[in-house]
């Protein structure tokens, strides 16, 4: 054979059907090839497919592409038919797994209920190695030998098909390390690239590719039908009726039982210990002797029975030694000659001396079964220090079962660390922490795992059951069940590793069947001993004698006799149980147990000594281990109880969940009533797991071990007496002990002639024609006669094993498997594909979604990669979903035959699960997107119509039908209608003229209560001079217009009158926009100028970034107005604007600018909200009061609020009411005092800054201080002539700012406002100044009806209360001050601060004034001409009109003046325009609004109140009705 | 976790600026240089925004005028939003009185009337507040609003109820609205740490 075999004919059994990804090709056993539903195609380490139901394969996922791009990763895992309920996305490369690396897990039909991450792998690693480093524990201990292994033996006990678990070569100590260590779970875990390394032999049939994988490489269109199903569970059910009923077994468990009986014997004893058992006979002698035992076989072999005809692998010796030395060194019993290469540690090809080297090399799996090569997948050391590791390398072709157990060591330590951190994994395979907890899973801490480990002494049982010892032992002596086999060969890497440097492998060769000759050869040997009639030792040289002689040398009867029974079984088990305490320890710990040692689906320890004979009596146990091996004392409950703990809880015990011993093993088969569990007993078990459940795919069932054992299912349930019972376990070693055989030989019946092999009915089973043209022995020609009898002929794509030979005739297997599918290049990659595709046009494509990965990890390595959690492992809410499920009311699915096929004891199943929003009973309606709607259909197609009853609304046109229109009429839309008429009459009616009663309640107060934000407002403003700058921020829209415009405007009205120049700007727009509008409609009126008298300024973008940017940026800011126009003002910060005015109608507006502005200034910053703002303005307000104390401004000192407050400092500018009073005035006129101006000082002359000061004027101040002079003069002699209507002699008469400022009036007498009247010649008596008292007291005074503490007490005052003051007493020790109920009071002074403030006065002396004219005034400013007391002003006007004053130079205080003679204006309804009427004349119906608001709010408190009570009433009755 | 170079990049300067900012305006006119930064910065921002405007006032013709173009369903309404926006622009270059007089009985108008339906829709929902559910939590607040709708009348008769309303908002309201500044304030500054450690960046991709 030639290293120049083209690959490409490896292909068909390759499974990389895809372009990127190299995979696994080391199948060389075709009987495991059937296992192509375990995940060994896929990007991960083959997992668990613990799949149970009949749940077909319903994953899908999309990633053949190979990038990163999210993709549907379907996963299922399931307990019961619940179908797929959905997939999920794991897109996720291996180096990102954190967050998405999903998994699922249900129970029961719960759907998809959980996932996670499966970085925790390197949690799990990181604390992995904290505990070892903290508790000093290797982990890798559990798996390594230790003395005592060795000492016993070791591993070497090992039924063959632990030998299959190969490990990483723990003598590396690379693999060792990287297993055990750091790489155990790290990315790379998932990293396969390396993995499937071997090419796949080419002489299979196709169908049968594509049994290694889940994928594409599965030819199951060319597969016989019930050989393609059985990688999909579900179509199983279907399919496997036309399968050969022997095979159909293979694909699931349940039909083992019943069609077992079809099968071929040989066959369906494969892979398991049946190979032990009587049917084997039928096998092919080629076969048949493969790692079975068979009952023919000689019962004793000695070592030098070479020569006879049995292979010399088998027969153990034979003259293959070239020497006696090489014989010595090889074994003193056994040999390898003509030992399968695979298992051969000789020198394959030539039979003869063994290597006895140890394993260290893994290149030399050519010929082991797949799950049997383990770790030798890999090329070199680096390929597997890249691999997975143990798990990988465990799960690495090893049958699903078995595989199952080891990949869930590390799926159980990511769950392990998925719940619960602190917990640990111990790499126990979780049928054995199943087994150890009794069945419900238990995640070990370091600290339990030292404990077990403590308990345990000493973990040969692991290591043992793995192979660990495989890769340890240099020690010749240790018991090897394949040395015992084939010679000391130590274990199977040894054998492999001895074939290492072979380059004619044959396993036919091998097999004896001539030197090199092939399988061809090999079959026609077998056909010859067809031909021959001769049994299949005499196919492998033996003779019936010889062959017994053999077997019994391998597995001999331990000598119970000699009190080495019990070492026996452990040699089995690789345990030593010598040790008391130990077994104290097990019995105390519940810790390990032989049955636990035992994988998922393998006789317990009792199957084993039953099988081989041995005897577990009491005796031969040291105390404390009676639990384990002791006798089970059936008559007594505590016997059942033993049983309990040692294999969990089961039998009596009804706990439904509690995890049967069942589940892992058989062992209730030898301890239950029944035996060996017959199906029939235990489908009455409410359908509880069976050993056939756990026995692994393809292996016997526990019916099958029934017959294969002759043990007669109904022996126990024939017999009451427990005692009988288990006496039928030692009346069977008594007897075989008595006849000196071994009692498993004596269940089976080796006499049996029939039982003997058979290949010619073997091979008609198989449906195998003989060719009757050939010579006798030859009708079989190759293998590939063979193989593609398998059904379908199709496979005429595969190599020949013909071809090969015809290669050069000495193929050499190893380089073909030695081939890294990494060398191959990606055209070949490519056509392999292709080829894949071309040659099953048909497959399905649900196959290749299935076997494609994302980012490596695939989905079927998903499925694998969870198992089914306990229901009490499950959160609190998923186990209650779960009750709930279990509530539901669904159908009860039909057990179809394919279900029964499958689970053939299921008695019930769930039915169908709905997805649907129209008859689901578990999902609420679903909304599936575009991408999901395909995936249901996809789901659909693949389920055919067994989704009939899927609900979803798949199509657009299926969408529900709107609902009915609604009527037109209904009582909603009357009672909305009524609501809304009596709002708008409400709200309307207040403006009709002759409804005047419908005016109901107060106008707004005239003034602002003392101490107020309101008041304080008004006098900030007021409180500016001509020639200061104001900002205003207009940060409303026009929706709060009809509320916050009254307000802007008597501010605008206020400051424009006293010369301030207002700057608007806005983070509003509109806002901006509308404002400025306002002000210029104020400024036109006032003849004012834009960017001489005021600027509409920007618009500042970015809310508070944009204020803050504002106050960053002041200058440039203002620079220009919102058209772009310069501004000509020179303002270079915040502080250089006399007040800031906020108007908002939100209360971000009012944030921005008290937490981005105040705290940058010294400039008040004042408010005017909304009603709705005022409540979160109002923190800010009082935050600026407070802050007054420390100086820092960092809130607002004023506020304004509403139409309310709007009319009130409208009132308070001196705008009348409807009685033609302004508010002060009604006070004043409520309680007459004699208001008696005095002049309190002398005044000063403070010309304003904008006047240019002539000598007139400096005259006419002059004459202000005589005005002064003589103001009580004036009084007395009622000579003033107050001039009314001449606000514009005011206006230009800055004399009249200088007086009023300076003048305190102070009432002495009760005279009558019009005795208030200011001097002639002077405007400014239009002002009058009063006195108010503010309570300066911090606790609450008296108000006593005299000037004397004597006294009685007329009210009360609290702090900081504010009253009018008009009067005192003599001395002044007492002030009278007028009560809020208008009743006057007297306090002392020293309680009261005294302010003085200007307020307008109502000079009724002046009913002759008329209108004038000022020269210099705009005609629309001026007053009547027959106004006959203006000539001295008017002369003031002229000496104004010297200096040439401008309106924009009238200083604030005229202004006041001005609102005061309004004020005073009895004409106010005059077509006459003056100042007042232009200023005020934009609030049109301003008492109608108010009232009209006063009756809405009453209109809208009925409703709400009416509806309220008729709801709540109604609400009364029907529960009165009890409804 | 991969980092993008750009996605560093970003991050970089987003916590460059924004320290740069914050000392800035924390040190104010001490650190001239750093003022000048918290300056700059602001700046670009407000212009930034402001393009976004402009952008988004691009997008929104280019969308309707498409709408309209297109004769898609609902074009009419493009139609009006078209010709609305061409016409104020066109007022306001041409006679920006009329531009202002069109904002005031218009926009004005029709925003004013959208409030009173406001109004009557909080007086309509009042009224059917207890039409399916009768709590004590409504009953409260019920009673609230009838509290300060009666304390606002102007009515002397009320005057026990109006103490009662000033009460209520200057205690409970106001407490109430300082706990929402406070919450305001408190997540602005966390919101503003997140930002400058990195730890959001809304800015990336």
């Amino acid at each position: 054979m030639s290293d120049d075999f083209d690959r490409d004919d490896l292909d068909w059994l390759s499974d990389d059907g895809d372009d990127d990804e190299s995979r696994r090709n080391d199948d060389d056993d075709l009987s495991l090839e059937l296992d192509w539903l375990r995940d060994d195609n896929d990007d991960q380490p083959a997992k668990r497919d613990d799949r149970l139901g009949v749940t077909g394969e319903l994953s899908w996922r999309d990633d053949d592409s190979g990038n990163d791009a999210p993709a549907q990763g379907g996963d299922d895992r399931r307990t019961g038919v619940t179908g797929q309920l959905s997939w999920l996305e794991d897109s996720v490369p291996d180096s990102d797994k954190s967050s998405r690396g999903d998994d699922e897990r249900r129970t029961g039909v719960t759907g998809q209920l959980s996932w996670r991450g499966d970085s925790r792998e390197s949690e799990f690693e990181s604390q992995l190695e904290e505990a070892e480093s903290a508790a000093g524990i290797d982990p890798s201990s559990f798996l390594e030998s230790d003395s005592s292994a060795e000492d016993t033996g070791g591993n070497d006990a090992l039924p063959e098909w632990m030998q299959g678990m190969d490990m990483p070569d723990l003598d590396d100590d690379e693999g060792e390390d990287d297993l055990y260590e750091d790489d155990l779970y790290e990315d790379d875990l998932y990293d396969e690239d390396d993995l499937y390394a071997d090419p796949l032999p080419d002489d299979a049939p196709e169908w049968l590719s594509g049994t290694g994988g889940l994928g594409e490489q599965v030819n199951s269109d060319e597969a016989p039908s019930w050989l393609a199903d059985t990688g999909s569970l579900g179509d199983a059910a279907e399919n496997a009726d036309e399968a050969p009923s022997w095979l159909a077994d293979t694909g699931s468990i349940g039909n083992v039982a019943e069609s077992a009986d079809e099968a071929p014997s040989w066959l369906a004893d494969t892979g398991s210990l049946g190979g032990m058992v009587e049917d084997t006979n039928d096998a092919p002698s080629w076969l048949s002797g493969t790692g079975s035992l068979d009952d023919d076989v000689p019962a004793a072999q000695e070592k030098s029975t070479g020569g006879l005809d049995i292979p010399d692998w088998l027969s153990g010796g034979g003259d293959g030694y070239e020497s006696d030395d090489e014989y010595e060194a090889v074994d003193d019993d056994e040999d390898v000659q003509g030992v399968p290469d695979w298992l051969a540690t000789g020198e394959t090809g030539s039979p003869g001396t063994a290597d006895l080297a140890p394993a260290a090399d893994h290149d030399d799996a050519r010929g082991v079964p797949e799950w049997l090569q383990g770790s030798d997948v890999y090329d070199d050391d680096e390929d597997e220090e890249e691999a997975y590791e143990f798990a990988e390398e465990a799960d690495a072709g090893v049958p699903e079962w078995l595989s199952g157990g080891m990949q869930s060591a590390v799926s159980d330590a990511s769950e392990a660390d998925y719940y619960e951190d602190d917990d640990i994994e111990t790499a126990v395979p979780d049928w054995l922490s199943e087994q150890q907890t009794g069945g419900d899973f238990n995640y070990q801490t370091i600290e339990e795992a030292q404990a077990e480990e403590a308990a345990i002494g000493n973990v040969d049982e692991f290591d043992s059951l793995f192979g660990e010892d495989d890769f340890a032992l240099e020690d010749e002596d240790e018991f090897d069940l394949l040395g015992e086999l084939t010679g000391d060969v130590g274990n199977v890497d040894s054998l492999l590793e001895s074939t290492a440097d072979e380059d004619d492998f044959d396993l036919l060769g091998e097999l004896g069947v001539g030197e090199s000759s092939g399988m061809t050869d090999m079959l026609t040997n077998m056909e010859n001993a067809v031909a021959e009639d001769d049994d299949i030792f005499g196919d492998f040289g033996l003779d019936d004698d010889e062959a017994d002689e053999e077997i019994a040398t391998i597995f001999a009867k331990p000598d119970f006799g000699s009190g080495t029974a019990d070492d026996d079984l452990d040699d089995l088990f690789g345990m030593d149980d010598d040790g008391a305490d130990e077994y104290e320890d097990y019995e105390d710990d519940d810790a390990f147990t032989p049955a636990e040692a035992m994988p998922s689906g393998v006789m317990s320890d009792a199957d084993l000594d039953s099988l081989f004979g041995m005897d577990d009596d009491a005796e031969q146990i040291p105390e404390g281990g009676e639990t384990i091996f002791a006798k089970p004392d059936f008559a007594t409950d505590a016997a059942d109880d033993e049983l309990d703990d040692l294999f969990g809880n089961f039998g009596d015990d009804e706990e439904e969940d509690a995890f049967a011993p069942s589940e892992a093993v058989p062992a209730d088969s030898m301890f239950d009533t029944d035996p060996f569990g017959t199906f029939a007993n235990d489908e009455e078990e409410d359908g509880a797991f069976t050993p056939a459940e756990a026995m692994p795919s393809g292996v016997m069932s526990d019916a099958e071990l029934d017959s294969l054992f002759d043990v007669n299912d109904d022996y126990a349930d024939d017999s009451d007496d427990d005692e009988d019972r288990f006496d039928w376990f030692g009346e069977e070693e008594a007897s075989a002990a008595e006849s000196g055989d071994p009692d498993w030989l004596s269940n089976v019946d080796a006499s049996d002639a029939e039982a003997m092999p058979n290949d010619q009915s073997f091979l008609a089973e198989l449906g195998i024609e003989p060719d009757a043209d050939a010579p006798a022995g030859r009708q079989f020609r190759d293998v590939d006669d063979y193989l593609s009898t398998f059904g379908d002929n199709r496979s005429l794509a595969l190599p020949q094993t013909g071809d090969l030979a015809e290669l050069s005739g000495n193929v050499d297997f190893d380089d073909l498997f030695d081939s890294d599918i990494d060398d191959i290049g990606e055209e070949e990659k490519h056509a392999t594909a292709e080829f894949e595709r071309e040659s099953n046009p048909d497959r399905p494509s649900w196959l290749d979604d299935v076997n494609v990965n994302v980012g490596g990890v695939s989905a079927s390595t998903m499925i694998r990669g969870q198992k089914d959690a306990s229901i009490e492992d499950l959160p609190d809410r998923l186990q209650a979903l779960h009750e709930r499920g279990k509530e539901m009311r669904g159908k009860q699915g039909e057990v179809t035959a394919g279900i029964k096929s499958i689970l053939p004891e299921a008695s019930e199943v769930l039915s169908d699960v709905d997805f649907g929003v129209t008859e689901s009973a578990m999902i609420a309606p679903l909304n599936l997107s575009t991408e999901q709607r395909s995936q249901v259909n996809i789901l659909r197609t693949l389920a055919g119509g067994s989704m009939s009853g899927v609900g979803v609304l798949l199509d657009d046109d299926e969408q529900p039908q709107r609902a009915a229109r609604r009527r037109l009429l209904s009582g909603r839309v009357v009672e909305r209608f009524f609501i809304l008429l009596i709002l708008a009459l409400a709200v309307i009616l207040p403006f009709v003229d002759g409804l005047s009663f419908l005016h109901v309640g107060e106008l707004p107060p005239p003034a602002f209560e003392a101490g107020s934000g309101q008041i304080a407002f008004f006098n900030e403003v007021d409180s500016l001079n001509a020639g200061d700058i104001a900002l205003i921020a207009a940060e409303y829209g026009p929706t709060s217009a009809a509320e916050l415009d009254a307000g802007l405007q008597a501010m605008l009205i206020h400051m424009l009158g006293k010369g301030v120049y207002p700057v608007i700007v806005s983070g509003n727009p509109v806002g901006l926009l509308h404002a400025g509008n306002v002000l210029e409609d104020i400024a036109e009126d006032l003849a004012l100028v834009e960017n001489q008298d005021y600027t509409v300024g920007r618009y500042l973008v970015g809310d508070a970034i944009g204020v803050r940017a504002f106050t960053e940026t002041i200058p440039s800011a203002v620079a220009s107005d919102s058209q772009g126009r310069s501004t000509n003002l020179d303002i270079d910060s915040l502080d250089d604007f006399a007040l800031i005015v906020i108007v908002a109608d939100r209360s971000e507006g009012i944030r921005n600018w008290a937490e981005q502005v105040a705290p940058e200034t010294t400039t008040p910053l004042m408010g005017i909200t909304t009603f709705a703002v005022a409540p979160l303005a109002q923190p800010y307000l009082q935050a600026a009061n407070g802050s007054f104390a420390s100086g820092i401004n960092d809130g607002i000192t004023g506020l304004i609020v509403g139409y309310r407050d709007a009319y009130t400092y409208l009132t308070l500018l001196g705008v009348p009411q409807e009685d033609g009073q302004s508010a002060l005035d009604a006070i004043i006129e409520e309680t007459p005092v004699e208001v008696v101006p005095e002049i309190t000082e002398t005044p000063t002359i403070e010309p304003s800054p904008t006047f240019t000061a002539t000598a007139d004027v400096t005259e006419e101040v002059i004459a202000t201080e005589e005005v002064t002079e003589d103001a009580t003069e004036a009084i007395e002699t009622e000579e003033v002539v107050v001039t009314p209507n001449t606000p514009t002699a005011t206006r230009v008469t800055p004399t009249a700012t200088t007086v009023t400022t300076q003048v305190t009036a102070t009432p002495t007498t009760m005279s009558s406002p019009t005795q208030t009247a200011t001097p002639a010649n002077s405007p400014t008596p239009a002002v009058e100044l009063i006195r108010f008292g503010t309570v300066n007291s911090t606790t609450s005074i008296n108000v006593r009806s005299g000037p004397s503490t004597t006294s009685s007490v007329a009210a009360v005052l609290r702090p900081r209360d504010r009253v009018l003051i008009i009067d005192e007493n003599d001395d002044a020790s007492w002030y009278q001050v007028l009560l809020e109920d208008g009743t006057p009071g007297w306090v002392a002074a020293f309680l009261l601060d005294v302010e003085v403030e200007m307020v307008p006065v109502t000079p009724v002396a002046t009913q002759s004034s008329g209108k004038r004219r000022v020269d210099g005034v705009p005609e629309r400013l001026q007053g009547d001409d027959d106004a006959d007391a203006t000539a001295e002003v008017t002369d003031e006007a002229q000496a104004t009109e010297e200096v040439q004053p401008t309106a924009t130079e009238i200083p604030a205080e005229a202004t006041e003046e001005a609102v005061a003679v309004d004020a005073n204006n009895d004409d106010t309804d005059s077509d006459d325009e003056n100042l007042l009427s232009l200023g005020f004349g934009n609030i049109d119906y301003r008492d109608e609004r108010w009232y009209a608001m006063t009756l809405g709010l009453i209109a809208s408190i009925v409703v709400i109140f009416v509806g309220t009570i008729l709801n709540v009433l109604r609400a009364l009755a029907r529960r009165r009705r009890g409804e | 976790m991969r980092l993008k170079f750009s996605s560093a990049l970003a991050t970089a300067i987003t916590i460059s600026v924004g320290f740069l900012t914050v000392i800035g305006l924390l040190l104010g006119d001490r650190f001239a240089l750093f003022e000048g930064f918290a300056g700059v910065f602001l700046q670009l921002t407000t212009i930034t925004i402001a393009l976004t405007i402009i952008i988004g006032i691009i997008n929104l013709l280019s969308v309707h005028v498409t709408r309209v173009g297109r004769r898609k369903s609902g074009a009419i309404y493009s139609l009006v939003l078209v010709v609305s926006f061409t016409g104020v622009i066109v007022s306001y270059a041409v006679d920006r009185d009329t531009s202002m007089m069109l904002l005031e009985t218009v926009q004005i108008s029709v925003e004013s009337a959208l409030a009173g339906l406001l109004f009557f829709a909080l007086v309509y929902g009042a009224y059917r507040m207890m039409r399916h559910h009768v709590s004590g939590w409504n009953l409260l607040f019920i009673s609230a609003v009838l509290l300060v709708l009666l304390g606002s009348l102007p009515l002397s008769q009320l005057e026990p109820i109006t103490e009662v309303r000033d009460w209520v908002l200057s205690i409970p309201v106001n407490a109430g609205a300082r706990g929402l500044l406070m919450g305001v304030a408190l997540a602005t500054v966390v919101a503003g740490m997140r930002v400058l450690i990195g730890q959001d960046r809304s800015y990336r991709e």
